[in-house]
């Protein structure tokens, strides 16, 4: 609740917490259910991907193997593939084809990224040039698990447009216009 | 002198005047005048624009007075962007408010987004600086922190 509070606060119109069934609205926020597990095989994702697509909750998977992340990139109950410290190897220049074919969104979650140590926030920038170079969706979601770690957009977007050497509207474009048009597909 | 001469230097004359008519509708007069003045004699070391940041820290009261939320900001836009930024930004606390957590820095203008980049380091450091607003005087960054 305080993360809602607080994220109202920032100017955030639309939350997608973990822990929620469907789309309510929380003082006067829009808030949407998620889902995100790992997955480091394609029997395992079959196995969890069944009957998990609810109206209103958004599915991202952390794909753990190349195999599971090519096949995980023509899944339409996975609404996004999320990268993280442990699973940057899979996301090279095959897959990032992959996922512009099937135009799957890359998720990575802000707090992964700034908490990280200089060597890995090198590599998420890296991986990050290869992907938005290809023109794939990338959505920079704000990883909170408590209010110290929830950013004001334009932290984020400064943040993002300093790391990436991009301008501030295509920064911004990564925590605006790009999860929009994945929620807006929820039909929010 | 013949009359395609003639005719050539007045030609030349007009489309000298129009290039320049084009040149200060595109960058102003006075744009031009920095323009010509930076292309023949370089640019000139000036004193920096001040820009003042209205800010709301988190947790409520965790910083009391101005130098103890200069010192946090110091180190964070240390750790994340180091010394040779940390000079060029050059934060400075004009005006605290302990008791509703609000808070005016003073900063070099050109680095707006650098600054704004480096409080993200800030959780790191177990405390939370939130932007409201960037304003261009301290009156109307007052106005902004009520």
């Amino acid at each position: 609740m305080d993360l809602v509070r607080e994220g109202k606060r920032l100017g955030y119109r639309i939350i997608a917490a973990e822990g929620l069934n469907g789309a309510t609205v929380i003082e006067g926020v829009k808030m949407l259910g998620k889902i995100v597990f790992e997955i480091s095989g394609i029997e395992e994702a079959r196995r969890l991907l069944a009957g998990l697509k609810k109206p209103g909750v958004l599915v991202g998977v952390v794909p753990l193997t190349v195999e599971t992340a090519r096949w995980i990139a023509h899944d339409r109950r996975v609404d996004t593939i999320v990268m993280t410290s442990k699973n940057m190897s899979v996301f090279d220049k095959k897959q990032a084809s992959v996922m512009k074919y099937y135009g799957k969104p890359l998720e990575v979650a802000f707090t992964e990224i700034s908490k990280s140590s200089e060597e890995i926030v090198g590599q998420f920038a890296r991986k990050l040039r290869l992907l938005l170079g290809k023109n794939i969706p990338v959505i920079v979601s704000s990883g909170a698990r408590e209010i110290l770690e929830y950013q004001h957009p334009m932290v984020v977007s400064s943040y993002l447009a300093k790391l990436l050497s991009l301008d501030l509207k295509t920064a911004m474009s990564l925590i605006s216009l790009n999860p929009y048009r994945v929620v807006s597909k929820l039909g929010v | 002198m013949e009359v395609y001469q003639v005719l050539i230097l007045i030609s030349l004359v007009l489309s000298t005047v129009a290039i320049t008519l084009v040149a200060i509708i595109l960058l102003g007069s006075r744009g031009l005048l920095r323009y010509l003045r930076a292309s023949l004699l370089g640019k000139k070391a000036a004193k920096y624009r001040k820009r003042y940041l209205v800010v709301l820290f988190y947790p409520p009261g965790f910083f009391k007075t101005p130098e103890e939320l200069e010192a946090a900001l110091k180190e964070c836009v240390r750790q994340s962007l180091g010394l040779i930024y940390l000079s060029g930004i050059d934060p400075r606390v004009v005006f605290i408010n302990p008791k509703e957590s609000r808070a005016i820095i003073r900063f070099n203008g050109e680095f707006k987004t650098e600054l704004l980049a480096s409080l993200a380091c800030a959780s790191r450091l177990g405390f939370k600086i939130v932007p409201i607003w960037v304003a261009g005087s301290f009156k109307s960054a007052k106005k902004r922190l009520s």
